[in-house]
Parts: C-alpha cells; sequence; structure tokens
C-alpha cells in the first residue's frame, strides 16, 4: 500500500536507465573494437606513408643517380671527343654552350685544367673561375676516374648543383685536363616531380651540412640556408636512409622520408616530406565512418529500448501500481487488465497475483462485512444482557460493599492473628481493629487455666461488660446479646472443638439509624479467634516436641540422618555430620546418596542404603555389617548403620531414618579383645585345667603344671603367706639341681623380691639375678639368671607368690609378666575354689552332723517322750482298759531299745572311726534298729558278699542309706523297707525299698535335698546312684560301687 | 471342767510313736476324748474344719504345713478351738511365734502326763500353760532384743536364697534385681549378722530360723 509516488518513479526510470545502461554497456566493447581497428588502421596507413615517403625518395635518389649516371656517360664521350682531347678552346666553348643549351638539367658543362683553370666552359664568365680550391676538383684530381663532387650552391648559377667529373687523359695516361658537369638539382627535382607524386608531398635535398639545396615546390628563400627543422636533419644524416616524423615547414605534422643522393660521397640527401594528416586519411575516414555507423547503431538501440522499455515495462507496472493505488484507496474492484500486458511472463504473473489477491481482497471484505453486520447484531443483543447486568451488579456492589468491609476486616484479623504466636499480642490488635468501624468498643475474655474468665485485650470507650453476661456465654455456648440506655452489647463465644474457651464483646453506641446486623461477623471472628489460639497451642506443643526431640536426637550417640518421602535428607544430627562431613545447611534438601556414601567393607563395592531401602519396602532394615563409610574428604570409618521408615498416622511412608555409628572404637576394642580372648582361651583352658579340681594338693600340682603353658621356664614354685613368712607349698625344676625347697621360708619383710612384690602387688622381673644387689642366694644357685614372680592375690589380699626361673639371662618379658599375672589370679581363684570347697566340706560336714544330731535328738526325744507318756500312762490305763496295756508295753520296749540304739548311733556319729571300724552289716543293722524303733516301719537287712571297703566307701554307703531311709521315713507313707548290701565280682550293690507312695521324679521338690545330697555322696566315691519310683508302686534306691572305678 | 461333754482333742504329731504315746495317755483321762489325729498341719487344718474340735495339740516342727503355720490358720478359722504347743524345742524364737501365732500354750515333751492333762484342761478353759523352759524363752526373747538382726524384708528375701544354695547372679533373676543390687544386699546381711562368708550366713540364718 505504501508506494510513495516518488520512489515508485524512480524504480520505474531506473529500470529504464538500466536498460538504456545495458545498451550502452553492449556498445562500449563495440566502440572499442571500432577503435582498435582503427587504430590498426592507423597504423598500417602510417606505415604505408612511411614506405611511401621513402620509396619517393628513393624514387627521386635513383632517378637523380641516373641522372648522374648519364652525365656520366656523358662525360666519358666528351672525353673522347679530339676537341676536348685537344683542348680546343674555342671548339670546346661552343661544344660546351650546345651541350648545356640542350640539357638544361645541367648548368654547365665545362673544362679545368689541372690547375683548376678553366679551359673551356658552356658559361663564358669573365674572369674565368679558378676551380682549384673546389672540393670537386680536389676529389676528381686525386680519383683520376669518375668523381663526384658535394652538391652545392653553383658559383656562377648560384643553384644546387653538384659536379661531376671526368680526366682527360694525355697520350701518357696523364690527367690533363677534367671534364666537369654541373647538374641542376633543382631540374632534376622538377623531372622527378612529373612523377606522381601526392598532393602535399614536398622533395628537399640537403648537403652533408643541412644546408638545403634544392626544394619543391620551389622556394628559393630556402635554398642554401640550414633546413628548418634541424632533428630531422640529424636523423637523416645519422640514419642516412629511413623515415622520420616532424613539424614540417608550414608548422603541420609531416612525415619525412630521407634516401642518400650520392651513395658514394653521401653528399648530398633527399627528403620527402609527407602531410601525416594525408597518411591517415583513409583510416582516419574510415574510423569516422565507423564512428558514425555505431553511434547510428547506439543512437537506434537506445531509442528502442527505452521506447521498448516504456512500453514493455513502464507502462504495464504503471498500470498495476495505478491499480494498486485504487485498492489502496478502498476500491476492492480494481483490476489490472492482463490484455494488455503483453509478452512478458513475469509482468504477467505478477498483474495475474495482483488479481488474485484483490479478488480475494474484496472476498474478505465481503465476508468481513458480513461479519460486520452480524457483529452489530449480536452487540446490540449484548447491550441488552450488560444493561440487565449492570442492573444486578449495582446491587450487587451495593452488597459488596458492605460485604468487603467485613471481609477486609476478618481477613486483617486473621493476618494478625497468625502474625504472631503470642495472643495476647495478637488479640489485643484484635480488639482495636473493632473500633470504630465494626463497633464502638471491644473485649475478649478468655478462660485461663483455672477455667476463670480473665479480660485478654480490651479496645476503649466499651463500658465494663455487666458481670455474667461472659460466664453465660461460655456456659451456654450462644452468643447473647445485651442493652443498656446507651449501648447494644453482642457477646459471642470462641469455641475449639466444641468447647467455649472465652468471649468476644462488643457494644455499638444507641444510634439513630438502623445498624447493620454484625452478630454473623462476629461469629465468624470467634472462629478465627478459636482457631488461631488452638493453633497457637498446637504449635507451641510441637515446637516444644521438636525440640526435645531434637535435644534428644542430638545427645544420641550414634548419627542419625532423617529424610523425606524421597529420600532428601531433612534433618542431620551432630554426630552424623562429623561423620559424613557435611554440615545440615549444607546436606538439607540434598538426595541422602550423595551425603552418605558407603560401600562393602569386603569387596569396596557399593552397597544398598539402608534408609533408601527401608524407605522402599516401609520396613526396618537391621543392622548391616561390614560397612565403610566414606566422608566428604574421603576419610573412611568402618559403621554400623540401620535404616527404618517413618510412617504417618495413617501408616503411609513420610520419609525415613537413617542411624550409624562410627565403629572404629568397637573394631579397635574388639581387636584388643580377640586378642584377649586369645590370652583368655589359653588362660582359660589352664582356668578348666587349674579348676577341675577341688582338691588343694592337686590344685597346686596342676598350677605348676601348667605355668608353662603361659610362660616357659626352669623353675617354677608356689608360696604361701603365713604369718609374716612365704612357705614354698610345691615347687618343680629344682630337683635338676638337686635342690630340696620342702618347707623353704622366706621372710617377707626380709627378702628383696617378696618384699616389693608385697609392697607394690605388682609382677616383679629380674633380668639377670646376679645384677640384682638384694638377691638372696640359697646354696649353690648360680644357675639361675633371670626372674619372674608375681603375687597371688585373693580377694585384694595376697596370699603368696608364684616365681619361676630361667637359666639365661633376660628370658622375661613383660609380656610374661603380664601373662603371669592373669595365670596367678587363676591360681589364685582355683586355690580360693580348693579352700572353700574344703570349707564347704568342713561345713558341710559340720551342717550334716548338726542335722544328724538334730534327727537323732529329735528321734530319741520323741522316742523318749514317747515312751515316758507310756509308762506314765500305761499304769492308769491297766485299771481302766487292762487290755490295750499289753500292746503298748511291747511298745514300749520298743521305743526304749530304739532309743537306746539311737544313741549308739549318736555316738557313732561323734565319733567317725567308731563308724569306719564298725562293719557294714552291724552299722546296717543297727541303723535299722534305731529306725523301726521309732517309726513302727518294719526294717530288713540283708548283707551278701564282701564288706570291707575302703573308709570313704565304707562311709559313703552307710550315709547313702541312713538318708534313703531318712527320706522314706519323712516322706514314703511305708510300712516296709528292704535294705540289700550285695557284693559280687568287684561290683557293690547297695539297695532300699520301700512300700511307701512313690513319687514323680519330676517332682521332687520336698525330698530333692536327700536326692542330691546322695547322689554327691555317690559322686564323691564314683558310685552310680539310681531312683525306681513310681506313684503307688514304692520306691528303690539303688547306688552301684565298682572297686576298680 | 464340765463331766457333761468331754474335751474334744485332735493330736498333731509327724512321729507316730509320739501319737500312740498320747492318745494312750488321753485313754487314761476321762474328760478328754481324742476325735482325731494328724500327721502334718495340712491333715491337721482339715481335721479342724471337719471335726471341730476344742483343743489341738500341735507338735512344731513337722513336714509340709508346720505347727506354727497351722496353728495360726486353725486359731483364724476357728477360734474357739485352742492350741496347746506341744514340742521337743524350747528355742526362743518358737515360743513367742507359736504364741505369736495364737497358741494358748507351750508345754515341752518332758512333761508328766499329769501336767499334760492340766494343761489342757486348762487351754479349754482359757488360761495359759508355760513350760518353765517356754516361760524362760519368752522372757529372754522380751528382754534382749530379738535377734532378728534387723533384717529388711529384702534381705530376708536375698537370705533365704543364700541358703537354698543360690549365687549371686541366680538371686539377681529370681528377684528381678541387678547382680550389684544383690552384692548390696548380701554385704549389708553380712554386716549384720556380724558375720564374713556365705556359709556363716547360713549357718546364723539355719540356727535362728531367721528364714522359712
Amino acid at each position: 500500500m505504501r508506494h510513495p509516488k516518488l520512489g515508485f518513479r524512480s524504480v520505474l526510470s531506473s529500470l529504464q536507465a538500466r536498460l538504456l545502461l545495458l545498451i550502452v554497456f553492449i556498445l562500449v566493447p563495440v566502440l572499442l573494437l571500432t577503435w582498435y581497428t582503427v587504430s590498426q588502421q592507423s597504423a598500417f596507413a602510417l606505415r604505408k606513408a612511411r614506405q611511401d615517403a621513402l620509396r619517393l625518395a628513393q624514387l627521386s635518389a635513383s632517378n637523380q643517380e641516373q641522372f648522374i649516371t648519364s652525365a656520366q656517360q656523358l662525360l666519358v664521350a666528351l672525353a673522347q671527343i679530339p676537341a676536348v682531347k685537344s683542348g680546343d678552346a674555342a671548339a670546346c666553348d661552343a661544344l660546351f654552350v650546345s651541350l648545356r643549351e640542350q640539357f638544361t638539367t645541367y648548368t654547365n658543362v665545362f673544362m679545368v685544367d689541372t690547375n683548376g683553370d678553366t679551359v673551356c666552359t658552356g658559361i663564358p664568365v669573365t674572369p674565368p673561375v679558378n676551380v682549384v680550391d673546389r672540393l670537386w676538383f680536389r676529389r676528381a684530381m686525386e680519383r683520376m676516374g669518375f668523381s663526384v663532387g658535394d652538391f652545392e650552391i653553383g658559383i656562377v648559377s648560384k643553384r644546387p648543383v653538384v659536379t661531376l667529373s671526368y680526366p682527360v687523359f694525355d697520350e701518357n695516361n696523364r690527367v690533363k685536363y677534367q671534364l666537369g658537369l654541373s647538374l641542376d638539382l633543382r631540374k632534376v627535382g622538377d623531372l622527378i616531380t612529373s612523377a606522381a607524386l601526392p598532393p602535399d608531398a614536398t622533395i628537399t635535398a640537403i648537403d652533408r651540412k643541412g644546408i638545403v639545396l634544392y626544394r619543391y615546390p620551389s622556394r628559393d628563400d630556402l635554398i642554401g640556408k640550414p633546413h628548418w627543422n634541424p632533428q630531422v636533419v640529424q636523423t637523416v644524416l645519422a640514419e642516412q636512409s629511413g623515415t622520420v616524423e616532424g613539424t614540417g615547414l608550414d608548422g603541420s605534422y609531416r612525415l619525412f622520408g630521407f634516401t642518400p643522393l650520392d651513395k658514394t660521397n653521401g653528399s648530398a640527401y633527399v627528403i620527402v616530406g609527407m602531410s601525416y594528416a594525408n597518411a591517415f586519411a583513409d583510416a582516419n575516414e574510415l574510423f569516422l565512418q565507423y564512428l558514425v555507423a555505431l553511434g547510428l547503431v547506439g543512437i537506434v538501440s537506445l531509442a528502442v529500448a527505452f521506447v521498448g522499455a516504456r512500453r514493455l515495462v513502464v507502462q504495464p507496472t504503471r498500470q498495476l501500481v495505478a491499480s494498486t493505488d485504487r485498492l489502496a484507496a478502498g476500491d476492492l474492484t480494481a483490476r489490472v487488465d492482463t490484455r494488455q500486458v503483453e509478452h512478458t511472463n513475469e509482468l504477467l504473473t505478477l498483474a495475474r497475483a495482483f488479481n488474485h489477491m484483490a479478488e480475494s481482497l474484496e472476498q474478505r471484505q465481503r465476508d468481513l462485512q458480513q461479519s460486520n453486520l452480524n457483529l452489530a447484531a449480536e452487540i446490540s443483543e449484548r447491550k441488552k444482557i450488560e444493561a440487565e447486568l449492570q442492573a444486578a451488579r449495582d446491587s450487587l456492589e451495593i452488597t459488596v460493599h458492605e460485604r468487603t468491609a467485613e471481609l477486609v476486616f476478618l481477613s486483617e484479623a486473621s493476618r494478625i492473628l497468625a502474625s504472631d504466636l503470642d495472643s495476647r499480642k495478637t488479640l489485643q490488635r484484635v480488639a482495636e481493629l473493632v473500633v470504630p468501624d465494626i463497633a464502638d468498643g471491644c473485649a475478649i475474655h478468655l478462660l485461663d487455666d483455672d477455667h476463670i474468665l480473665r479480660l485478654v485485650a480490651a479496645a476503649p470507650t466499651l463500658d465494663r461488660i455487666p458481670t455474667g453476661l461472659a460466664e453465660q456465654v461460655i456456659d451456654s455456648r450462644h452468643r447473647r446479646q445485651f442493652q443498656t440506655d446507651e449501648q447494644v452489647i453482642e457477646c459471642v463465644p470462641v469455641k475449639i472443638q466444641g468447647r467455649a474457651v472465652g468471649t468476644i464483646s462488643c457494644g455499638r453506641v444507641l444510634r439513630n439509624s438502623e445498624p447493620t446486623p454484625y452478630a454473623n461477623l462476629l461469629d465468624e471472628l470467634a472462629r478465627r479467634v478459636a482457631v488461631a489460639l488452638d493453633n497457637a497451642r498446637l504449635y507451641r506443643q510441637v515446637y516444644e516436641h521438636r525440640e526435645r526431640l531434637l535435644v534428644t536426637l542430638g545427645s544420641i550417640g550414634d548419627g542419625v540422618v532423617a529424610t523425606d518421602e524421597n529420600g532428601c535428607v531433612t534433618f542431620m544430627n551432630a554426630i552424623a555430620q562429623g561423620l559424613t562431613g557435611w554440615t545440615e545447611a549444607e546436606a538439607i534438601g540434598r538426595h541422602l546418596s550423595d551425603v552418605f556414601q558407603i560401600c562393602s567393607e569386603a569387596t569396596g563395592e557399593p552397597v544398598q542404603n539402608p534408609a533408601l531401602l527401608a524407605l522402599a519396602e516401609g520396613r526396618i532394615i537391621g543392622l548391616n555389617n561390614h560397612t565403610i563409610l566414606t566422608a566428604r574428604n574421603g576419610t573412611q570409618y568402618p559403621i554400623d548403620d540401620s535404616g527404618a521408615p517413618i510412617l504417618d498416622e495413617n501408616r503411609r511412608i513420610i520419609g525415613s531414618i537413617l542411624v550409624f555409628r562410627d565403629i572404629t572404637e568397637r573394631r579397635r576394642r574388639e581387636l584388643a579383645e580377640q586378642e584377649q580372648r586369645a590370652l583368655s582361651d589359653a588362660l582359660r583352658d589352664t582356668a578348666l585345667t587349674l579348676t577341675g579340681t577341688l582338691h588343694l594338693s592337686e590344685v597346686l600340682d596342676r598350677i605348676l603344671a601348667n605355668v608353662g603353658r603361659v610362660v616357659p621356664h626352669d623353675t617354677a614354685d608356689i608360696m604361701f603367706i603365713e604369718a609374716g613368712e612365704a612357705r614354698i607349698v610345691r615347687s618343680q625344676g629344682y630337683e635338676r639341681w638337686g635342690v630340696d625347697t620342702t618347707n623353704l621360708v622366706f621372710p617377707v619383710n626380709d627378702t628383696a623380691t617378696l618384699n616389693q612384690m608385697m609392697a607394690t602387688a605388682e609382677p616383679m622381673l629380674i633380668p639377670d639375678v646376679r645384677q640384682f644387689p638384694a638377691w638372696v642366694l640359697v646354696d649353690n644357685q648360680d644357675w639361675m639368671r633371670s626372674y619372674v614372680g608375681v603375687p597371688i592375690i585373693l580377694q585384694s589380699e595376697i596370699i603368696g607368690f608364684l616365681n619361676l626361673t630361667s637359666t639365661t639371662v633376660d628370658f622375661f618379658t613383660p609380656v610374661h609378666a603380664d601373662h603371669l599375672q592373669a595365670f596367678a589370679a587363676q591360681a589364685a581363684i582355683a586355690i580360693q575354689n580348693a579352700q572353700l570347697y574344703e570349707e564347704a566340706q568342713t561345713l558341710a560336714a559340720m551342717e550334716e552332723r548338726q542335722r544328724l544330731a538334730y534327727d537323732l535328738h529329735d528321734a530319741v526325744s520323741q522316742m523318749l517322750f514317747s515312751s515316758s507318756l507310756l509308762s506314765e500312762s500305761l499304769p492308769r490305763l491297766w485299771k481302766r482298759n487292762p487290755d490295750k496295756v499289753e500292746p503298748q508295753l511291747e511298745q514300749l520296749t520298743r521305743l526304749n531299745r530304739g532309743a537306746h540304739a539311737e544313741l549308739r548311733n549318736l555316738l557313732m556319729e561323734l565319733s567317725p572311726t567308731n563308724l569306719i571300724k564298725t562293719n557294714m552289716h552291724e552299722l546296717l543293722r543297727q541303723l535299722a534298729l534305731a529306725t523301726s524303733a521309732r517309726t513302727n516301719l518294719r526294717i530288713d537287712v540283708h548283707v551278701n558278699g564282701q564288706t570291707n571297703f575302703p573308709p570313704d566307701v565304707h562311709m559313703t554307703l552307710y550315709r547313702i542309706a541312713q538318708e534313703a531311709l531318712n527320706n522314706i521315713v519323712k516322706h514314703a507313707r511305708a510300712t516296709q523297707v528292704d535294705i540289700a548290701l550285695t557284693s559280687e565280682a568287684g561290683r557293690t550293690v547297695l539297695r532300699v525299698r520301700d512300700n511307701g507312695r512313690g513319687f514323680d521324679p519330676q517332682h521332687v521338690q520336698s525330698r530333692s535335698m536327700g536326692l542330691s545330697i546322695m547322689q554327691e555322696r555317690a559322686r564323691s566315691i564314683g558310685a552310680v546312684l539310681e531312683l525306681k519310683t513310681e506313684i503307688g508302686q514304692g520306691t528303690e534306691i539303688i547306688a552301684i560301687w565298682a572297686r576298680d572305678a | 471342767m464340765t463331766a457333761s461333754s468331754r474335751i474334744r482333742i485332735i493330736i498333731v504329731d509327724d512321729h507316730e510313736i509320739v501319737r500312740n504315746g498320747l492318745s494312750v495317755f488321753l485313754e487314761t483321762c476321762e474328760d478328754l476324748q481324742l476325735v482325731g489325729e494328724a500327721s502334718n498341719g495340712a491333715e491337721a487344718i482339715r481335721l479342724c474344719d471337719e471335726l471341730q474340735p476344742d483343743v489341738v495339740v500341735m507338735d512344731l516342727v513337722m513336714p509340709e504345713v508346720d505347727g506354727i503355720e497351722a496353728t495360726r490358720v486353725i486359731r483364724r478359722n476357728h477360734p474357739q478351738t485352742q492350741v496347746v504347743a506341744l514340742t521337743s524345742f524350747e528355742n526362743d524364737e518358737l515360743v513367742p511365734a507359736v504364741l505369736k501365732a495364737g497358741a494358748i500354750s507351750y508345754l515341752l515333751k518332758n512333761v508328766s502326763i499329769d501336767e499334760l492333762a492340766d494343761g489342757i484342761r486348762k487351754a479349754h478353759a482359757g488360761q495359759t500353760t508355760l513350760s518353765p523352759e517356754a516361760t524362760q524363752a519368752l522372757i529372754e526373747s522380751v528382754s534382749r532384743p530379738s535377734p532378728q538382726f534387723d533384717l529388711s524384708e529384702r534381705e530376708r528375701e536375698v537370705l533365704g536364697l543364700i541358703v537354698r544354695g543360690y549365687n549371686n547372679r541366680e538371686i539377681g533373676e529370681r528377684l528381678y534385681i541387678s547382680r550389684s543390687t544383690v552384692k548390696n544386699h548380701v554385704s549389708n546381711i553380712f554386716s549384720k549378722l556380724s558375720v564374713d562368708s556365705r556359709s556363716e550366713a547360713v549357718a546364723l540364718a539355719l540356727q535362728h530360723h531367721l528364714v522359712e
């Protein structure tokens, strides 16, 4: 649309101009070609001209030479004439005159003698001429032949002549006379000129000095003067023959061809000058013709182009432009007439395109118009609706306006409530917010912890609300209104989860205008206050809880890392930070696997992160073993780690917890422990051995036997401390040197080693006893070189010493000392055990004796009592009921006998040697007697086979029988007991069987003591105790002892 | 002593010969009627429930339920039944214990039948009879601070387990206390009993019946 006419026209003209320019450009080479051709032609013409000039010159020269030749011939002929020969002056003169008249070319014919005096001449001159100083004469006299003189101006004729001479010889062939001819150059020249010369050509002859001898066309004023063009002369004299260009006489540029006239002498040159212009006349003419033709062609073609362009391009485009203009102006019917666009396809296409566009534009316009119409219709429709809407909006606006104020208030109230956790502050601000827009005064009450309603916030100008109003509202949980003379007070409850926790009271001064109701607003406010209070409380709770949690987590000795459900770190306690090298701030948000990089200790391959696995699987992932954590700075720690998912109350996974600890220390400890364990194992083995026996002497033996396993040595001894003296109770190795250590005693305070160990309770190492000043040497103990000793410590008391020696100097190391100390501790325990066992044995024996005494005492006293009852009662019974007496008398007897037996038992108990001395049968019989007397049990005793038992077996078997019997008496409720002791083939069996109620061996509570005692006894002699019992079937106790066991 | 109703008696003793002797003795008394015999405390309690005698002649040292415990139960359940303790022991812990349990009389088994009959009759009438040795023991127990050694309940428990042969670890397990606590108790017990070893403590405990 935007086509400023100027621009458009410039386009047009430039199109034309371009076309013209194009043509011009085409013509240029043509022109060049033409010029080139023409210049070639000129050169050619020049060359031709030169050639012509030269040829002309040569022609004239040759002509001249011809003349000279003919002259020579003439001279020769003359020389033959007798008159001449004789020198007849008169005849010669006449001859010569006639010759001269005939041959006009010769200015003179003459003869001179050898002196140069004229003999005869064709031109009689007085005085006669002497030619002796003439060049030709001299030359002639030299040559003796034909000679040609220089061209010169004749003395007589004043014309350019060349004198030729021929000698006349006398009879002696001596030169007598010289014949001479003077040739008139002009005449020669005139003759030549009859030859065809181009117009404007000139012929000039010069002599060797450059003096003009002759000129055609004639110019007498030039003759005898130097040539007007010295350069040309120079060139001519220099080059002898050729062409030269130069300025002509008339000043025009001329071409000169030149050649010497006289070949032999070089005394004259002929120069033919030609008009330069003529030379190029043809060429120039041709050029001109070409030029004209070219010009014509050029003009014609330009004209054609101009017109053509105009017609072919400018006009159609102008048409197009015009149409476009019309289109731009709004006439969408504008079209380009394609018929008028002729021949040029591009323009046709353009025109067609334009038409197309115009057409579519027209169509568009039509469409637009149509839609415009539709739009207009719609718009009017809309306007109607809008009007309605507007009406509604207006009414709404009023409402909104009202509401907005409320909402603004509420949102501001919410903002205030949310801005701070300090409820007092926020509530105060809320109360102040209420005034003055909503109400004239506001008071907020809250229930404190004691359920007393307290004023927490108030805005001014509110009279004190009537007492009880707030309480009523709290109780009823409903709002109430109260009216005074001046105010209306609205009070609403603040409820959290249905419970009223406070009230908001607002008062409005009574005014004339009807106030807008705002109770709902207050309710809403109360709701928000409730929410804010609850939130504050919850937040505080959560905050405190979190604080406690953080403290807890912080004080856990393990590293703790928490992640969200995506595995990104949300929390890291101090230990975790320390171990991983990440601070919490840096780690938060990053994925756990960036922060916590673990790999297997064995393979170095990365292992699964337990927390991430817990996250994925929703279960607790236990401790990994042998995991290495690589900290941020590359440090590696062995760790134990475990992960657990964090679940919310709906059991959805919301994160995970990773707990881990650096087990380097533990490892170290474990390693140390392992080492320790190795030692312990060694010691334990020895301990087992040591504690395998409870007999002190065996313990001591075993101590010495095993100390070598812990520390190698040559001799060893054990000392016990008794009253300040250390006594060797056991030793080994000394016998090799014949040292008897039995009962060797060392006063502790006086023996340096013992004293020191006593004082320090530490081991003592002596690398070389000879170097030890206080060493006590006993007998010849020079074999003893190094020593190690440890105190045996029992319950913080040193009870003895364990001493080792070696024949090697500095044999024992501090490690040996440590081991020995550990061993001594075990030895101490073993010793203690043995001692305790002895004690226990003694005690047990004591206890047993006591128990037995008690039992016996009990038994005897019962018997005696019963016996006394009977003996007192029987006399009286005799009186009342004599029949009952007799059985009782028997009983009495039995009792007494039994008591006696018991007493004997008692005595035996009190003296164990008696017990051993009495044989088995007797013992058992006595036992049976005593027991049956006491209990009305029938007891049968059978003893078979050998009864010499070793004392302890003897005792033990008796005791077993005794105990069995006791048990029967106590628990069996039997009536019959059988005791059988049978020995055969080295095997002894003691059986005690009753017919009592038996018992369940699983429930042996009440009997356990007795049974275990029996078992212990049996074990102590290497016997086996069996028990056969069944409920209702009685009980049998069997002890089996093998003699050679 | 009313002749219309004889005093109904049951005798409790784990020795048959004693029961036999006692039954013979009771036969010689017209006003005393033997209605039942028991060989241990449990039987005695049962018999009392069944027969509701007037007097129980109770031996003290018996298996299962001993005399003191039986006395306590019988006296609780049958307040009108009197218990006469008849025993061979007169140690000064037993006397106050059985009297505390509710026995009205304490007689030793060196008593004559007349003294025994008398004691039974008096007991039925609600009068106490103490044998001189028992009186002596009672006086001694009152005048001398009871050799309870001021053991606390826990210490008694621990001592009981020591007597039964448990080591400190086992005691700790049974009483649900730590080993160090046990050790504490043990050392307290030792110092209160003025002993240095477990075996001494056991002996003392048994001697003075400090534990059940």
